[in-house]
C-alpha cells in the first residue's frame, strides 16, 4: 500500500518539481501581505527577508562547509587507524 | 521510610529489572519486563511526593527525590522515551545491553530526581558508566576504541563536576542542587558548570559526542541520544539560568552542529552533530534566562528526545538490515525499506521545525525569546542553525539514503517492534505540533506561546522552502564524500598516539639503555663495593675485637648443612628430642 503510494509519486516528480516551486511562490507572495504583530529585529519588517536569509544562508553554508572540509579538515577514513 | 522511598523512586525498578536481566532472559519473560518497568514508571512519576524527601547519611542530607514542575516535564519525557526505547530493543537477545540500556534510564531519572549534589554525582556517574558499556556491546575494535575514550572523557568532566562540589561543601557547607544566582556564582560553581556542559556537549567539549554515539550499537545509540545530553540540560536549567556564558555558547554551537552536519558522510555521525546543534537552542534558551527562554529550552528538549530518537532509530533500522550506515554507500533504498523512510523523513521535518509538527511549537519558542529579549545576534545564529539543520537532516540525510542513485544494496524493512518504537515517536512528532497544549501546560515557568501565526507560518514555509531550493541547486555538490573530518578530538586522539610513539620509541629506549648501564656498571660496581666492605667487616674489625662474628658465620654454615630438606628427619630429629626430654623430666 505504502509502496503504492511511493511508486505513485516516484511516476511523477515532474509534478511535484512543479508544485515545489508554486509553494515558493506562494510563500513569498503571501510574506508581502502578512501583518507583522510585533517587531522583534531589523528583519521582520522587511518583505522577502525570509526568502533571502533561506537561499543566501544555505547556499552560503554549503559553499564554505564544503570548502572547509576539502581545503582544512578532510582525511582518509583510515586515518586515526595508523 | 527507606523501603517506601525506594518503592516511589523510579529508577529502583530500572535498577531491579537491570540486575535480574539475565534470569529474565533465561525465563523468557524479559520482553514483558522491558516493557512493565517504563510503563510503571511513566506512572509512578505522577504519584511522586510533592516535598523533599532527605535520608540522612554520614552526616549529609541525601535528598533522593525533589519533585516539582522542572522535574515532571525531564521525567516525562524519559520515561515515555524509555518505553520507545525498550520497545525498539526487544528483538536483541543481548541481556547486557538491556541492563546497560535500564541503569542508564535508572541513572539519568535520579539526576533528575535529586534533591542534593552527592545523589546527583552518584547517577552522574552511574549513567556515564552504563552507556559506555552500550558503545563496547558493539564488540567491534572500532566501538572499543570509541567507548574508552567516551568513559576518559566522561570521567575528566565527572571529576570536574566533583572538584566543584567539593569546593562548594568546604565553602559553604550547603550542597543543596538550587538555582545558583548569576552574581553569587564562584569558582566552584564554574567547575560543576563546565562538568554540566561537558554532558551537554558544548565545544570544545564536545567531541566525544560525535565520536562515540556513531560506534554504539543500534539500540544504545537510541537511547544515548535521548538521555546523556537532556538530563544536562536540565541542570544546567536547574542551577543556571541566566548566564551570559551559556547564551553565547548555546548560539556557536547550534551552529557549529550544522556546519559539520553538512559535510559529514557518516549517518549516524550526521545525527551526532545535529543533537550538538539542537542542544544549541536548548543551552541558549537556559542562558538568556527568560520565561519564554526557559521554558523554550524545556519544551525544546522535550521534543528533541522524541524527534532525534525517532531519526536514531530509521537509521539503526537501516544499519541493521544492511549493515552500513555511511552515505556514500547507501542510496535508492525506498523501495526495500519504505516505512523506515517515511519514519526517519517525519523526524526530519520535525528536527527542522515544519508546521504541525513539535519542532516547529519548540524550537520557535527559543527563537522567539532571543526576540523577545532583544538578543539580535543569537536570534540570527539559530535561524541559521536552522537553515543547515533542514539542509542536512530534513533533505540530505534522507535524500543519500533512500533515493539518489541506488546502490544496489539488499534490504527489508526491519522487524515489528522497532517500527512499533518508530510509530510511536512518529505519534508524538505530529501530536505535539498539531496540540502543543499537551505539551506546553508541563511548562516549569508561567508565560503565554501562540506558535500558530500568519507571520511565523510564513517565516517558517519561507526559511525551509528556500533551504529545499539551495540543495535542489547543490545537489550535486552536497554528494557525500567518503572522508573523515577532523574535529577536536584530534587533539587527544592524535595526541594519545605521539604519546603512545613517544613511550614505545626514545623512552623505551632511554629506559632500556639506563637498565644496561645498570646490569653492566651500577651492579657489578656495587657487588664489589659489597664484597670488599664484608672483608673488611670481618678481616679487620670482627678480628680486632673477637672474631664471634666470624665463628657465628661458620656456625650458620655448620648448621645450614645439616638441613637435608626431608621430612623424616626432622620428625625423626623431633622425636628424639621430645624422647630425651621425657628422659629429663623423669630422671629430675
Amino acid at each position: 500500500m505504502l509502496l503504492k503510494i511511493l511508486s505513485f509519486l516516484n511516476n511523477r516528480i515532474p509534478v511535484l518539481k512543479w508544485c515545489f516551486f508554486a509553494v515558493l511562490a506562494a510563500s513569498s507572495l503571501a510574506d508581502i501581505f502578512v501583518p507583522r504583530h510585533e517587531e522583534h529585529f531589523f528583519g521582520d519588517p522587511i518583505r522577502l527577508f525570509w526568502t533571502a536569509f533561506g537561499l543566501v544562508c544555505c547556499l552560503a553554508m554549503s559553499f564554505m562547509c564544503k570548502w572547509i572540509s576539502k581545503h582544512m579538515i578532510a582525511r582518509s577514513e583510515d586515518y586515526y587507524d595508523g | 521510610m527507606m523501603a517506601s522511598l525506594l518503592l516511589q523512586h523510579p529508577s529502583f525498578l530500572f535498577i531491579l529489572a537491570a540486575v535480574l536481566m539475565p534470569l529474565f532472559q533465561r525465563l523468557r519473560i524479559h520482553k514483558a519486563v522491558l516493557v512493565a518497568v517504563p510503563l510503571i514508571a511513566i506512572y509512578q512519576i505522577n504519584t511522586l511526593p510533592s516535598a523533599t524527601v532527605a535520608c540522612p547519611y554520614l552526616g549529609l542530607q541525601l535528598s533522593f527525590i525533589r519533585a516539582d514542575q522542572l522535574t515532571y516535564i525531564f521525567l516525562n519525557v524519559f520515561t515515555i522515551m524509555a518505553l520507545i526505547g525498550a520497545i525498539y530493543s526487544l528483538h536483541v537477545q543481548d541481556w547486557a545491553q538491556h541492563t546497560a540500556a535500564f541503569l542508564y534510564v535508572a541513572g539519568s531519572l535520579g539526576v533528575t530526581l535529586s534533591g542534593d549534589y552527592v545523589t546527583l554525582f552518584i547517577f552522574w556517574e552511574l549513567m556515564a558508566l552504563a552507556s559506555t558499556f552500550l558503545i563496547w556491546l558493539r564488540r567491534t575494535p572500532l566501538a572499543r576504541g570509541a567507548g574508552l575514550r567516551y568513559l576518559l572523557v566522561h570521567i575528566t568532566g565527572g571529576l570536574a563536576l566533583l572538584a566543584g562540589i567539593v569546593l562548594k561543601y568546604s565553602a559553604t557547607r550547603d550542597l543543596n542542587f538550587v538555582q545558583v544566582p548569576v552574581s553569587a556564582a564562584g569558582i566552584a560553581d564554574y567547575f560543576i558548570m563546565a562538568g554540566f556542559m561537558l554532558n551537554a556537549a558544548v565545544p570544545p567539549l564536545h567531541a566525544w559526542l560525535a565520536d562515540a554515539y556513531p560506534e554504539a550499537t543500534v539500540c544504545g545509540s537510541v537511547f544515548m541520544c535521548a538521555f546523556t545530553t537532556k538530563t544536562a540540560v536540565y541542570v544546567l536549567c536547574r542551577a543556571f539560568p541566566g548566564f551570559e556564558v551559556l547564551a553565547v555558547m548555546g548560539a556557536i554551537m547550534a551552529v557549529y552542529g550544522v556546519c559539520f552536519a553538512v559535510i559529514e558522510n557518516d549517518a549516524r555521525r550526521i545525527l551526532s552533530y545535529h543533537i550538538i546543534s539542537q542542544v544549541g537552542y536548548m543551552v541558549c534558551g537556559i542562558g538568556i534566562g527568560t520565561d519564554m527562554a526557559v521554558n523554550g529550552a524545556c519544551a525544546h528538549a522535550y521534543a528533541h528526545i522524541l524527534y532525534k530518537a525517532l531519526l536514531f532509530m530509521g537509521v539503526g533500522c537501516v544499519l541493521e538490515m544492511t549493515g552500513k550506515q555511511k552515505l556514500s554507500e547507501l542510496g535508492g533504498l525506498w523501495r526495500r525499506m519504505p516505512w523506515a523512510m517515511v519514519f526517519t523523513v517525519i523526524g526530519g521535518i520535525s528536527i527542522s521545525g515544519f508546521p504541525f509538527t513539535s519542532g516547529f511549537v519548540s524550537k520557535s519558542m527559543v527563537i522567539a525569546g532571543a526576540g523577545e529579549a532583544h538578543r539580535t545576534g543569537l536570534l540570527v545564529m539559530l535561524m541559521l542553525a536552522s537553515v543547515g539543520t533542514f539542509l542536512s537532516v530534513g533533505i540530505k540525510l534522507p535524500y543519500f539514503i533512500w533515493f539518489g542513485k541506488d546502490s544496489g544494496v539488499p534490504a527489508k524493512d526491519a522487524p515489528w517492534n522497532m517500527q512499533a518504537g518508530m510509530a510511536i515517536a512518529a505519534f508524538f512528532c505530529f501530536f505535539i505540533g498539531c496540540y502543543p497544549e499537551f505539551l506546553y501546560r508541563m511548562l516549569p515557568r508561567p508565560g503565554e506561546y501562540e506558535p500558530y501565526n500568519a507571520y511565523h507560518f510564513s517565516e517558517t514555509v519561507q526559511v525551509l522552502g528556500f533551504t529545499g531550493l539551495g540543495f535542489y541547486l547543490l545537489r550535486k555538490k552536497l554528494a557525500p564524500v567518503a572522508k573523515l573530518n577532523l574535529d577536536i578530538d584530534w587533539f587527544y586522539r592524535k595526541g594519545a598516539q605521539v604519546v603512545m610513539q613517544l613511550a614505545s620509541g626514545p623512552i623505551s629506549a632511554i629506559d632500556g639503555l639506563v637498565g644496561e648501564l645498570y646490569r653492566t656498571a651500577g651492579m657489578r660496581s656495587a657487588m664489589a663495593a659489597a664484597r670488599g666492605l664484608t672483608r673488611f667487616d670481618i678481616g679487620v674489625i670482627d678480628f680486632l675485637i673477637d672474631g664471634f662474628a666470624g665463628r657465628v658465620v661458620v656456625m650458620g654454615e655448620h648448621f645450614r648443612n645439616m638441613q637435608t630438606g626431608q621430612l623424616q628427619h626432622y620428625i625423626a630429629a623431633a622425636a628424639i628430642f621430645i624422647f630425651l626430654l621425657l628422659i629429663c623430666v623423669v630422671l629430675v
